[in-house]
């Protein structure tokens, strides 16, 4: 049996997934189409603002002839509105964000058809499978804009697929609301047709700065995945304690890392870090945490354990890092104790899959959607401008609360602002939460940021009292 | 950034030592199945990752269960699962009726490996696992050696329980596997199917009985190297991936188809993984580079000493 | 005892290797099996062993058909052969190598029985000393003794020898042709394959001629050498070969 065989397609292999690590960043395409419509549409609109709608719709549709796209313009072409959800239902994305998403978009379908659908027409959600992967976001958005025909797009839970999957938007002009990535260029280049429900990764970073400035350290450890999420986020959060005065170092694993041995030797050889932020995500944040716990190098009294967000699935956490406790973790997302109506009618039937209180990304998975669905009954029409009108104009409470765009076309971001505020929802809550009790659920834990939430009249439980 | 003390070092070195001997056994199920079949089975990740899961389940069920009965139940089932693929997909080639029996090979055992890992999603779901610890550590407490139940302090280097028993219980399963091919009729029938097929069917060796056997005890050390890790890291369908491909370089590294290559090249792909992750300037990077440090030693084993370490002549 | 190869044709694609090929030995002798390159007396050998199967025809070992059987079980009962380029387990020892085919046989067997009559093979052979010696670090004469001694381990009654002589110092020829008597007396058949006239005329009882796959003469060798056939096709260049030897 040849040796040779098998070794060239081990490196094989292996150069195409190097090769796709280094090619995570999308090819941008100049759609040079789209600008003209922009220019054109503006022309037109001041010309013929007295005259009938109609010629407007018609000027439009000459100027937007993006070959490939299929979506119907006008609610009299079809039976069903069909959008598109993309989510990751395979390694090496979160399977579990996955499951969860799926399980949201599938109730809001239910609810819309129920009562009556969009404007009539039932919805019909097209599934996608991103695996967190750039090329696979590129794919699903290309698929379902023109193989599926889709009128818009919701959903997406990592940064790595959105980053690559906005670009598509834009070239084919297709409304889309991103579920639950964070990287701040998504809203930071400032497509028309680009909404984002979930915080921008330096609005997370700052609640995370303001924090830690509130704990009066001074040198932080910042542990993080290396992603399109994972480095951004660690930057911005650098940056930001840094402007605050307070010192930090990063270090970066691949998802997946099982054995962090050689790392937590090195930040224990090093000065003791006052806190240790982690950023990894899934599994590789437990891996890394409970090693951390067993080389009793957080949570400790002299350093503080922040945990990735996915301790909020208080079951899971307590398996995977049995020695836990007194780690924080911040929670975006509402928390039961600020459920609203909507929320708590979600919550009822998404605990009929799953025994828990919605986590964020669920909950922005629904609301994706129901933004989108809410957009077009406004519109009253398939028309991608119209509705990026209607969403520019949004104005609902849904499960996470209260939505609206501050920044738009009708409003652009001003220079005082960052950039990524544009078509960003801006009161995403974002807490920390701090367990105390081993085994604890995460409904017990106690609130310890921002100030007007706590729980138990404190920033931070300090290691092995109770509060 | 780092001060490079002996202390550190010690660390690094023990944690790699440690990591090396799972990798090892791992390897050498790898290099069993080679050294008689004559394949490379790219599903081995895969048996690594169901050892794991059936530890955890059987553990979960049995709460008073010995790990170690754990341990052997997932080596059991490994080796069924073993044996039935073995003879399903893997006789034909043998046999002599593929056509194509290289790229069979390759394809066949790639294929099992996305069965496998999609059944296990669909059967257990995406949702991490972990095993609670084997047992605690008894409590010392002398000037070198300090132990709790959860860490061992050797000159103040803190090692994880866990790890530690992990490595221990490998340890003594690959010195059972040494002494089963050393000692036993059965061991010293796959040594002479390995070092040459013909010459043994022609003193009576069946060699398709030998197949069977080598690859189903191939997939049980597999198994029971995850049997053993699933109390130390966090456990999903796809934890095997990574694995699969750390059992090929250490294969590659030691000479495929050589036991005593198998371990020292696990030990070896431990320690350096350890050292470069400890010791690469960019303490940002150097853990992602952790893997690529593997890859860089498979590379320059290839181009110095193809046959590897222990490399078989060719 | 009884061995019968019946009219085996063996095509290799478009190449004819055996051309209705017949033998039958049913006493213990030596038969010396000659030809000139490419007649066809390794595929012959290839074919009784179970290696290859034969395109047509069929091969009985004591009234039981085995052309159909692969080699472990043709081994099994009680046919041996060596290999041209010797085929000892390199990475074991000498002992080692003379206890696989035992074991494989009789896995319940007494071990020390078992090392006992291996050790009893490697005296007569002359290599006794050698065994706890690794199979690789023989030279080629060694490991040619170490093929038939393991051989004898199988305890055949029929025994096939490919080119025992072949690259063989002179001092252990001897102890390879006290081997081939010694079996012979046990009862065992031999049949040797060489292009050692001397050894060949020597040791065979019997002479098999093959040339282009067929068999052209088969009987008393001193009568074969004169065959005119025979001649013609092989013996004569040889003879001149031997000569200048």
């Amino acid at each position: 049996m040849s040796r040779k065989i098998y070794i060239s397609v081990f490196l094989l292999v292996v150069s195409a997934i190097i090769l796709s690590a280094c090619a995570s960043e999308p090819v941008v395409e100049t759609v040079v189409v789209t600008q003209e419509v922009v220019v054109t549409e503006q022309v037109e609109v001041i010309v013929t603002q007295e005259v009938v709608v109609t010629e407007e719709v018609e000027v439009i549709v000459e100027a937007t002839p993006v070959a490939g796209r299929c979506a119907p313009m006008s609610l009299d072409e079809v039976e069903t509105i069909k959008i598109g959800a993309t989510l990751p239902q395979s390694a090496p994305g979160s399977v579990v964000g996955g499951l969860a998403m799926q399980t949201a978009f599938n109730i809001a379908v239910d609810e819309i058809n129920s009562g009556g659908g969009i404007l009539g027409k039932d919805v019909d959600v097209i599934f996608y499978d991103t695996a967190s992967l750039p090329e696979r976001g590129t794919a699903a958005m290309e698929y379902l804009i023109t193989q599926e025909c889709v009128a818009a797009v919701v959903g997406e839970y990592h940064s790595s697929a959105g980053v690559a999957m906005k670009e598509v938007s834009k070239k084919y002009h297709i409304p889309t609301v991103f579920a639950e990535t964070w990287n701040d260029t998504i809203t930071g280049v400032g497509y028309e047709e680009v909404f984002r429900i979930a915080p921008a990764s330096s609005i997370v970073a700052a609640v995370d700065a303001n924090y830690l400035e509130a704990l009066g350290l001074e040198y932080v450890v910042i542990v993080t995945e290396n992603s399109d999420y994972g480095i951004p986020a660690a930057e911005a959060t650098t940056e930001q304690l840094a402007a605050k005065g307070i010192e930090s170092d990063t270090f970066s694993a691949d998802i997946g890392t099982q054995d962090f041995a050689p790392v937590i030797a090195r930040i224990q050889a090093g000065e003791t870090p006052e806190a240790v932020l982690v950023l990894l995500t899934g599994e590789t944040s437990y891996n890394f945490e409970q090693q951390a716990a067993e080389a009793g190098l957080m949570p400790t009294a002299e350093t503080i354990c922040i945990a990735n967000q996915v301790a909020i699935n208080s079951e899971e956490f307590w398996t995977n890092v049995p020695d836990g406790n007194y780690c924080s973790f911040r929670k975006v997302g509402l928390v039961p104790s600020l459920a609203n109506d909507v929320t708590l009618a979600f919550e009822e039937k998404y605990r009929e899959r799953f025994d828990r209180f919605p986590e964020s990304y669920a909950l922005e998975a629904y609301d994706s959607l129901m933004l989108m669905a809410n957009a077009i009954e406004t519109a009253g029409s398939l028309d991608p401008d119209e509705i990026i009108a209607a969403l520019e104009a949004t104005d609902i409470t849904l499960a996470q609360g209260r939505y609206h765009f501050p920044y738009g076309t009708q409003n652009p971001v001003p220079a005082d602002q960052p950039d990524w505020m544009w078509h960003q929802w801006p009161d995403v809550a974002v807490l920390f939460l701090q367990y105390f009790e081993e085994g604890q659920s995460a409904d017990d834990a106690a609130v310890v940021w921002p100030p007007q939430y706590q729980t138990h009249d404190t920033l931070l439980i300090p290691f092995g009292e109770s509060p | 950034m780092v001060d490079i003390t002996g202390q550190y070092m010690l660390n690094l070195l023990l944690n790699g030592l440690l990591i090396g001997v799972i990798y090892a056994l791992m390897a050498l199920g790898l290099t069993l199945i080679f050294s008689v079949l004559g394949i490379v089975s790219f599903a081995h990740g895969e048996f690594y990752m169901i050892g794991g899961y059936v530890v955890y389940f059987v553990l979960q069920r049995f709460t008073n269960l010995h790990p170690y009965f754990a341990v052997l139940i997932a080596g059991l089932v490994t080796f069924v699962i073993g044996f039935i693929a073995e003879r399903l997909l893997l006789q034909p080639l043998a046999k002599g009726e593929i056509e194509r029996p290289a790229e069979y090979a390759i394809l066949i055992t790639f294929g099992l490996a996305f069965f496998l890992q999609f059944l296990m999603i669909a059967i257990v779901g995406p949702f991490p696992k972990k095993a609670a610890r084997f047992f605690d550590l008894p409590e010392i407490s002398t000037d070198i050696l300090v132990t709790t139940a959860t860490t061992l302090r050797i000159f103040e280097v803190p090692l994880s329980g866990n790890r530690l028993i992990a490595a221990v219980t490998a340890a003594i399963l690959i010195s059972a596997t040494i002494f089963f091919m050393a000692k036993t009729w059965l061991g010293r029938g796959l040594q002479a199917v390995s070092q040459d097929r013909q010459a043994a069917a022609v003193v009576g060796i069946n060699p398709l009985k030998m197949n069977t056997l080598a690859f189903s005890l191939g997939t049980m050390l597999a198994g029971m190297s995850g049997a053993v890790l699933v109390a130390v890291f966090s456990w999903v369908p796809w934890v095997g991936v990574p694995a699969s491909g750390k059992s090929f370089i250490v294969i590659v590294l030691g000479g495929m188809g050589s036991m005593p290559g198998a371990v020292l090249g696990g030990l070896i792909l431990g320690v350096v993984e350890s050292l470069g992750a400890g010791l690469i300037p960019d303490p940002g990077r150097a853990l992602a580079y952790k893997d690529a440090i593997g890859l860089l030693i498979f590379a320059l084993v290839l181009l110095i000493k193809p046959t590897g370490l222990f490399g078989r002549d060719l | 005892m009884n061995l019968e190869v019946r009219d085996v044709v063996k095509n290799f694609g478009g190449l004819q290797a055996l051309n209705h090929v017949s033998l039958s030995i049913d006493k213990p002798e030596i038969v010396g099996l000659i030809g000139p390159n490419g007649a066809g007396k390794t595929t012959l050998t290839n074919i009784i062993d179970g290696v290859y199967k034969p395109t047509e025809g069929e091969v009985w070992l004591n009234n039981e058909r085995v052309d159909k059987m692969p080699p472990y079980q043709i081994a099994r009962r009680g046919l041996g052969r060596t290999f041209q380029v010797t085929r000892a387990f390199r990475r074991m020892t000498v002992m080692e190598n003379m206890l696989v085919p035992a074991l494989a046989l009789h896995p319940g067997a007494n071990r020390r029985e078992v090392e006992q009559k291996a050790y009893e093979v490697l005296e007569f052979l002359t290599v006794e000393h050698l065994a706890n010696e690794l199979g690789r670090g023989l030279s080629g004469g060694q490991q040619k003794l170490l093929e038939l001694g393991r051989l004898l381990m199988l305890d055949p009654q029929f025994i096939i020898l490919d080119e025992p002589f072949a690259g063989v110092h002179p001092k252990l020829q001897e102890a390879i042709y006290s081997y081939i008597n010694k079996a012979h007396s046990d009862g065992k058949a031999i049949i040797l394959i060489s292009h050692d006239m001397d050894s060949i005329f020597t040791l065979s009882e019997r002479l098999v001629v093959l040339h282009f796959g067929a068999v052209i003469a088969d009987g008393d060798p001193a009568k074969v050498k004169d065959d005119s056939a025979v001649i013609e096709a092989y013996l004569g260049k040889d003879e001149e070969e031997d000569e200048d030897a």
